[in-house]
Parts: C-alpha cells; structure tokens; sequence
C-alpha cells in the first residue's frame, strides 16, 4: 500500500536526493525515483485533501510531465487489497512518469471521508462510485467528468448494463468493475439440521423455513440493523417480487412510495417481522465484525442473510476465517448455498429480477488522462479475469465472466445472466436524503415500531425536503 | 512592597526606591505593538476557526444545499421550522435532557459520596482515587468500543449477570435471564445503558473536582460545629455541603453542558440507534444533515443547538453561578 504519508516522504527523499546530486555536480545520473522505493506495509489512511501533490522523477519517463493519480476505493480487505496495489504498480512500471496515491477506506468510513472532499470541490482523481443519485448529485455540481468519449475504446468492452449504472443523462462517468446481485446466503448445515432439505422459492415458504429454523433453536436470519442498508433489501425485494419493474418505474418516475405494491411489501415484512427471526439485538447489529451480521454467519450462530456478493468474503473475515487469500468457500468451515429472493404469491414480479448493484471508479474533473487509461487497464479482460479470481469481484469486462472460479458463486451469476431487470439498491438509487428516510423507515419497520403508512409518510416527505 | 515598620527619623535621607511599573492604565506605544503581536495569533485562529464558521453556517442555514456547488436555493427559515417540527429531532433534544437530569440526580450524588468517604483516612486511599479517576483519562472513542464489546449480547456484562445474579438472596436465574436484554439494541433500554457508561466515565472526574473541594474546608469549622453539638449529619449538611457550593455548581454546570454536547460515545456504540433511541443534538445533526447531504439543514440544526446551549450557559452563569463569581463563600 502506497499512502499519501509515504508518498510525502519519498518525495523529500527524492529532493533531498537531487539537491545532493546537485551540489555534488556530475553525479545527478544517480537520482532514484521515488516510485522504485518498496511499498511499505501501512494501514489503510483516510487522510484529508493534500495539496502538495508528490512529484516523482522524471528521469527515465522520456517526456511525459510527471502525474499523481489520486485514487480512493474500497477494498479495503484481502485479495483485492493487494491485487489493486499489484495494478498500480504494474501501471506505474509501464507509465513511470505517474506516481499513484492510493486511499482506502472501509465502506462507511469512505462515505464520511468523500464528503469534505467533494465539498470543498477537490474530488480525488478516482473514486468509488456506486451510481445512482449520488453521482447525479455529483455531475450536477460539476465534480465528475463525462468521459463518454475519453474512455470510447473500451466502454463497449464492458457490459452494457454494469455501465448503465454509471450514465448520467446518457453520458458516462465512472466505469464499472464489479456487478452483483443481492441474494440468500444460507448455511446447509443449519438447514439440515432443522430439517430442510431445499431453498424456499415462495415467501411463504420462506417464512415456514424460518419457523422451522426457530424451531430447532436456530437464529434463522441475521441483519445489520444499524447499519440499516442491510435491512433495507428486505423491502426492496419484496416491492420487486409483488410490483415488479412497472412499480419501481412509477415510484421512481412519481417521486411517491404510496403504491400498492409498497403497502403489499410492508404488510409482507410484517409477517416476517412477527416471526422474530432475527439475531439478539440486531438492532445494535452492523454489517461487519464479529456482533455484526457477518459475524453471526461466520461463526455459524445464525443461518441466513441477505446480502450482495461480497458476503461469503466478509463472513470469513468476520469469522476469522482462514487466508484472506484464498477463496472464501475454501475458508469457511461450514457449507454454504445461495437462493434468489423467493416469489411472492399474487406478485408479478420475476424470480430473477434483482435488487443489485456494481461497483465503479469516477473520475474526478481534473483528473489526468491517465487515471482513465488506468481504468482501462484495471477493466481489460486480462485484468478482470485476476480480479474474478479473487471470488470477492464480479467482473463485467465481456469474457472476463467465466474467472469467477468460487463456486458460492455460480447460482448467483446464473440468476444475473437470466435476469431481464437489475435494480439499483434503493438507498442509492435515490437522492441521498431519500435513501437514508428509507434505510431509517425500515429499521423501524424490522424494529415493529412503524406502520407502512406512517414509513411511506416520511420517505415522501424526503422527497419533499430535497 | 515595602514594608517599614520603624518610623524613619527625621532628617535621615529617604533611600531612593525603583520607580515601581504601572501596572494599571495606558500601555505606551511599544506595549501596544507586542500586545497586538501576542493576541493577533491567536484572535486569527478564532476568527477564522469559530467565529467564521458560525457565521458560514448562520449563512447555509436559509438555503436549501447538498453540500455540492453553490447556494442558489433561498428558503429562508423553512429549515428552522421543519427542525422544531421534526420528532427527531425533539426526541433528540428530549433524550440530551434525560441525560443531563438522570446525571444530576445519580451521577452527582454518587460522585460526592465517593468523594466524602475518600477524603476520610482510609487504607489504599490514594489507589482507590485513581482507580476511579482513571476512566476519565480514556477517550470517548475507546470507552465506547470497550462498552460496546462488554454490553454485546452474550457479553461479559451478561455473563457475569447470569454468574454473579442467582448468588443473591431471592433471585434466581430466570429472572436473571428474564433482566437480561440487549442493552445497546432495546430501544427502550439503549439509553439508559449509555448513561450509564457515560457515567462509569465521567463520575471520576466529578469525584476529584468534589475532593478538591472538600479538602478545602478547614477543618476548624468542622471542630466548631462539633463542640456546638452538631452530629455528623448535621455537621455535613449545615458545614460541608454550603461550603461545597462552588464545586457542586461548577460540576452542574459541566454535567449539563456536557449531557448536551454527547457526540463520540454514541457515535461509537450505537450511531444515534437503534431507531434513534440514543439520538442526541450532535448526533443528530451528523446524521440528518452531513450524512444525507443536507448541509442547509444541518447548519439550522448546528444553529439551533448553538442558542439552545447558549441560552442554559447563560442563564446558569446569570441565576445560579453569579455569587461565586462575586465572590461568595457559600
């Protein structure tokens, strides 16, 4: 890892280095660069705006003009940690006039630390985009850059619908890497144990297994409920299983979540509320960490969770599972499986419809036309197909599909593949105070301290503020 | 100063003393510069570290603004009267309030008694005032992720319930268990658990302000009140505690303003949750405004805690601590 405190020293030492060179006369030839120095083991640093950007030596880069690449992303665990230190050094080694600073952060400290950045209108070369109404917010202040032209060689090499994702007004502006899908995660050890033999594929169903899990003293379901996101794709998908596209279309296209499909979903949630299927005070509950949702599962204490495709890698983080290295089927004690959110009798929507997302990489307005070679670098299908094989990414470089080798994988893949529509989690579709009343207005539901009613009242009611 | 207790004789010469420095009065021209050299660091900073960022938020406050290019949309006071309209944010002035009273009426109580009794001869008395003194050296962050792990369901506060519990006389362990909750994911407990650790916190801190003061009650008047018949009680409900005054307001004063301005600790244990059971202002204002990018509201909230804390500073300096610093002895 290359931090930017590194990065400030290497760049002393370099001009230390020349200003020795020169007083020495003659010997300048023996300057280092500063980006042949070894990466130092650092944690990850959420450190702020820095305007002394690191210059490396331009000796040995021909003519090109020294450049610093700025780049925040989220990996901040295992495989891909190291993989995209890998790709910037292997980008540096061919580019050695670009010097990278590379921060990261974990998911919710990234969203907190981006803020003053963007506010300040000083966005980083490259940064982890979700899509949706955060980066409309982004284009709209002019912090992002359309690079609809700049990346034209090889946004037809990606798959169409990861990068519709990033389009804003038709123009793209940050360019995908990974595309998921949010399912069930379940432990077939606990399953058997209670007794069942096949993953639901109807909700009532669904809340017969959660019972029967109960039953055989299992905590069937863990959630972050502080974390709330991880609550919110319950109401998601059960809007997309009962209204299916045409009701997210009108919610969207309305700006109003009184629809029946939403009442329906709530009603729906109840039930499954009732149930108390979840962890001891999920409410307290995050994603991560041992007491988070990730832990329960790792650690066997709960049997399902609804979550992205990031989830078997974090269960063995939480877990403490074995070498972040290695595949997380190969470090989870336990056997796993995967089930699509289950259809919803009298629902119209389909079994393979998904609540998902990707991840994607903007580009900061003033970022150097490197960082966008760098993405297409990152994204050719060589490259993918590394990031594939850490089973923690979903690449969507075109052929780059068939690296994910983990297996926890495949029912996933093959639902996305069959799946006509793919929509973006809730939370970050909308406008950020909409999708925090959301997030908020579930928790209150899971917390069986709402109506429907009074949550569809205060989501509009976003609506209205923003 | 000079001090002459011999009366001078007459025709003995004066000896000529050092003109003493004024001290009081116009500073000459030179005084002027290095004053003026002397504050303006640190008039600078405060300028441009708290007067201009009330005045920047005082600014956001009328515009409706997500924090990301320029203030264009005017909407006067509507982020005011939506903030006295949000049940939020009421429930988060409300829960500041409960605990600022509940640190009133245990938290003091508990840190003035401990005080007392360690300021009597006791074996290990030294240890004992740093032990208790010592949480308050941790910050807020590891206070919280230490609480955090020790109040997780199945954690060693459960733990040493469920152990500890059935030893005492009449309970037995399902009752225990019965007692037993998820302290930081009830809502209806969360909050009285981070009073609880708020205190477990703060009560040291109390407690060595309180022993400064009692040790500064001379022990004469105690021997007084003695000889004129007075038994303990009395002697310290009519000696001690008037003379305590002082320190009793200024650890008011601190227990109020600080119950007000909890931020980290609930930050790190329960964000505000579980459905905004633990919401304090500050909590508050990072959630509805910085986090959703709301950054004209959050300025009315940040304004609004601003003249809420404001206006309990100043009726409290103004009723409650205006003998003290008059001067007063009780």
């Amino acid at each position: 890892m290359r931090s930017k405190t590194f990065n400030r020293w290497a760049a002393l030492v370099a001009v230390l280095a020349m200003l020795l060179a020169a007083c020495g006369g003659g010997n300048a030839g023996d300057t280092t660069t500063a980006t042949d120095a070894p990466a130092p083991e650092e944690s990850p640093t959420t450190e702020g705006p820095d305007d002394t950007e690191a210059p490396s030596s331009t000796e040995g880069g021909g003519e090109a003009e020294p450049v610093t690449i700025e780049w925040w992303h989220i990996q901040n665990q295992g495989a891909m940690l190291e993989l995209w230190q890998t790709m910037a050094d292997e980008f540096v080694e061919m580019n050695p006039h670009v010097t990278f600073d590379i921060v990261v952060n974990e998911n919710e400290a990234f969203k907190d630390a981006i803020e003053p950045r963007l506010q300040s209108n000083d966005p980083p070369d490259l940064f982890q985009s979700w899509g949706g109404g955060d980066l409309a917010d982004q284009v709209e202040a002019g912090l992002v850059r359309e690079i609809s032209e700049e990346a034209g060689d090889f946004i037809g090499d990606l798959s169409a619908g990861a990068v519709s994702l990033f389009e804003v007004d038709g123009g793209v502006y940050a360019i995908p890497f990974d595309l998921g899908m949010v399912g069930f995660w379940y432990n077939k050890e606990l399953f058997a144990q209670a007794g069942i033999d096949a993953p639901p594929t109807t909700w009532d169903e669904f809340l017969e297994d959660v019972q029967a899990l109960k039953d055989a003293g299992i905590t069937p379901i863990a959630v972050g409920g502080q974390d709330k996101w991880p609550a919110h794709f319950y109401l998601a998908y059960l809007i997309l299983r009962i209204g299916g596209q045409p009701a997210l279309e009108e919610i969207a296209a309305n700006q109003d979540f009184n629809h029946p499909a939403v009442i329906e979903a709530g009603n729906q949630l109840q039930r499954l509320v009732e149930l108390e299927p979840f962890q001891d005070g999920f409410l307290a509950s995050t994603w991560p960490g041992p007491d988070g949702e990730a832990g329960w599962i790792g650690t066997q204490r709960a049997a399902i969770s609804l979550m992205g495709q990031w989830g078997p890698g974090e269960y063995a983080n939480s877990g403490s599972h074995g070498d972040p290295n290695d595949l997380p089927s190969e470090r989870l004690p336990f056997e796993m499986g995967w089930f699509p959110f289950p259809e919803v009798e009298g629902g119209v929507g389909d079994l393979n419809d998904g609540i998902g997302g990707g991840n994607g990489f903007a580009v900061g307005r003033d970022a150097p036309p490197e960082a966008v070679e760098f993405l297409q670098y990152i994204t050719s299908v060589e490259n993918a197909r590394r990031t594939g094989e850490t089973g923690a990414i979903l690449p969507v470089t075109i052929g780059a599909e068939d690296s994910v080798t983990e297996p926890l994988m495949v029912p996933l893949l093959e639902s996305l593949a069959a799946s006509g529509f793919v929509q973006l989690y809730l939370d970050q579709y909308f406008p950020e105070a909409v999708g925090a009343a959301i997030n908020d207005e579930t928790q209150k539901l899971f917390a069986g301290s709402t109506t429907i009613e009074d949550a569809i009242e205060a989501i509009n009611a976003a609506f209205a503020s923003n | 100063m000079q001090t002459t207790h011999e009366p001078l004789e007459i025709g003995q010469p004066v000896s000529p003393t050092p003109a003493p420095r004024p001290l009081k009065g116009t500073p000459g021209r030179a005084s002027w510069m290095a004053l003026a050299a002397l504050i303006s660091p640190a008039l600078v900073l405060y300028v441009l570290f708290v007067i201009y960022p009330i005045v920047q938020s005082l600014r956001f406050s009328v515009y409706r603004w997500n924090g990301l290019g320029p203030l264009v949309d005017f909407v006067g006071l509507d982020n005011f009267v939506e903030a006295f309209n949000s049940p939020d944010f009421r429930a988060a002035v409300l829960h500041c309030a409960i605990i600022a009273v509940l640190s009133l009426t245990l938290q003091l109580p508990f840190a003035l008694a401990l005080a007392v009794i360690l300021n009597q001869k006791l074996a290990g008395r030294g240890l004992f005032r740093t032990m208790f003194f010592a949480p308050y050296v941790l910050s807020e962050v590891v206070t919280g992720v230490v609480w955090r792990q020790l109040l997780r369901p199945d954690g060693m506060v459960d733990r040493v319930l469920e152990t500890v519990g059935p030893l005492m006389p009449g309970v037995s362990s399902e009752s225990v268990q019965e007692f037993i909750r998820p302290w930081l994911g009830d809502p209806g407990v969360a909050l009285y658990s981070l009073f609880f650790v708020l205190t477990w916190k703060y009560f040291g801190l109390h407690m060595i302000l309180l022993l400064a003061g009692l040790q500064g009650i001379p022990d004469e008047l105690k021997e007084a009140a003695a000889i004129d018949g007075a038994g303990r009680w009395q002697s310290f409900r009519y000696v001690t505690l008037p003379l305590l005054g002082p320190t009793v307001r200024i650890s008011i004063f601190l227990m109020v303003i600080g119950s007000f301005h909890v931020f980290d600790l609930v930050w790190v244990t329960t964000k505000g949750g579980p459905i905004g059971a633990t919401q304090t202002m500050a909590t508050y204002l990072i959630d509805f405004g910085f986090g959703r990018g709301r950054f004209g509201y959050g300025g009315a909230v940040s304004i609004l805690i601003f003249a809420i804390s404001m206006v309990l500073a100043l009726l409290y300096q103004r009723f409650v601590l205006r003998r003290d610093v008059e001067g007063a002895l009780t």
